[in-house]
């Protein structure tokens, strides 16, 4: 499944575009302590959070993540925003809890993050 | 900012004893000391610990080599990540002349791997204290990361942002302390917060914590 799919999926708003809307998803978490994201983070995942703070970003990038979806209606400020769009991270905006887009993607065949 | 300029800023401002209180680091801490002897500031040692419940928490050393030693033990036990500049600004050691020795390696913005309580029991064995720091700011913040805080007699001084609400709940009963939290030079607090302490020396503020 695609970025692009994905949000269609979630019915989730593009906060801000990818550098490819089309790229699979490799996998899906959630998690919402920085710390523990830092450690169990993959490339290509799609990691669901209600976490804003500015270093969700910057996180997201370092782990080369295909995008983050902020979950219940959570947004990121204007500075975050824009090193999302400077770093071309995709990110999603959901009124659906963390939980619910879990069940979504797993349902739709994204896997959990191989170890 | 460095050592340097923010023990000069502070003179500058009037301010009789500052912390400094690296995130996971003490490193600058020997240099932070020897400007506040050239400024005539006193400066007592510090750092700024993650939790693995992602709380940041204050440790206070009554001696820049407690600190320093305390640091080294708190670096290893960071996980082996490494710090990406790009992403997340260098993470510069001063030497002498105010001058960048060596940067630290590992992602200093990381949790070690030590919970709230062990990390408590752990400054506590070291002589020193410790004290959460912001406790009413967010997801780093011991209210927004635990629910609530534990109960007395655990953590009797916190560290509270002055810009936002804090329940008053929280802080009965305890001594609340605030911070700049400075991240820039700009954001050194002017001369607001004072501590009731028999002269203004790092040693009796220090006491002051210690005695809670």
């Amino acid at each position: 499944m695609s970025i692009q799919e994905l949000a269609v999926l979630l019915n989730a708003t593009i906060a801000q575009e990818g550098e490819d809307m089309t790229m699979p998803v490799s996998c899906g978490y959630a998690c919402d302590l920085l710390s523990w994201v830092l450690a169990h983070g993959q490339k290509g995942m799609a990691w669901t959070t209600v976490q804003t703070h500015v270093n969700v970003v910057a996180i997201a990038v370092l782990m080369e993540m295909a995008c983050v979806i902020l979950s219940e209606g959570n947004q990121l400020d204007m500075a975050s925003l824009a090193k999302a769009r400077e770093e071309k991270l995709a990110v999603l905006v959901t009124a659906k809890t963390s939980y619910e887009v879990c069940g979504l993607m797993m349902r739709a065949g994204i896997a959990p993050p191989q170890a | 900012m460095t050592p340097w300029n923010i023990v000069g800023m502070a003179k500058v401002k009037g301010l009789d004893v500052i912390t400094l209180t690296d995130h996971n680091c003490a490193c600058n801490l020997p240099q932070a000391m020897l400007a506040g002897r050239a400024y005539g500031v006193q400066v007592l040692a510090g750092i700024e610990i993650t939790a693995k419940e992602d709380v940041h928490l204050l440790a206070y050393f009554a001696d820049t080599e407690a600190a320093v030693a305390f640091g080294e033990e708190v670096y290893t036990r960071l996980p082996d990540i490494t710090n990406r500049a790009d992403l997340f600004g260098n993470q510069i050691i001063i030497g002498d002349d105010d001058e960048q020795v060596s940067l630290a390696q590992k992602l200093l913005l990381n949790a070690i791997d030590l919970s709230v309580d062990e990390i408590d029991a752990w400054v506590c064995a070291a002589g020193g204290v410790c004290v959460p720091a912001h406790i009413n700011r967010g997801a780093n913040g011991m209210i927004g990361a635990l629910g609530l805080m534990p109960p007395l007699p655990r953590f009797p001084v916190v560290e509270v942002c002055q810009q936002l609400n804090c329940s008053p709940d929280a802080v009965k009963g305890r001594l609340i302390l605030h911070a700049s939290d400075a991240h820039q030079l700009a954001d050194i607090a002017e001369q607001g917060f004072s501590l009731d302490v028999p002269a203004p020396t790092a040693k009796h503020v220090f006491d002051y914590l210690k005695q809670r």
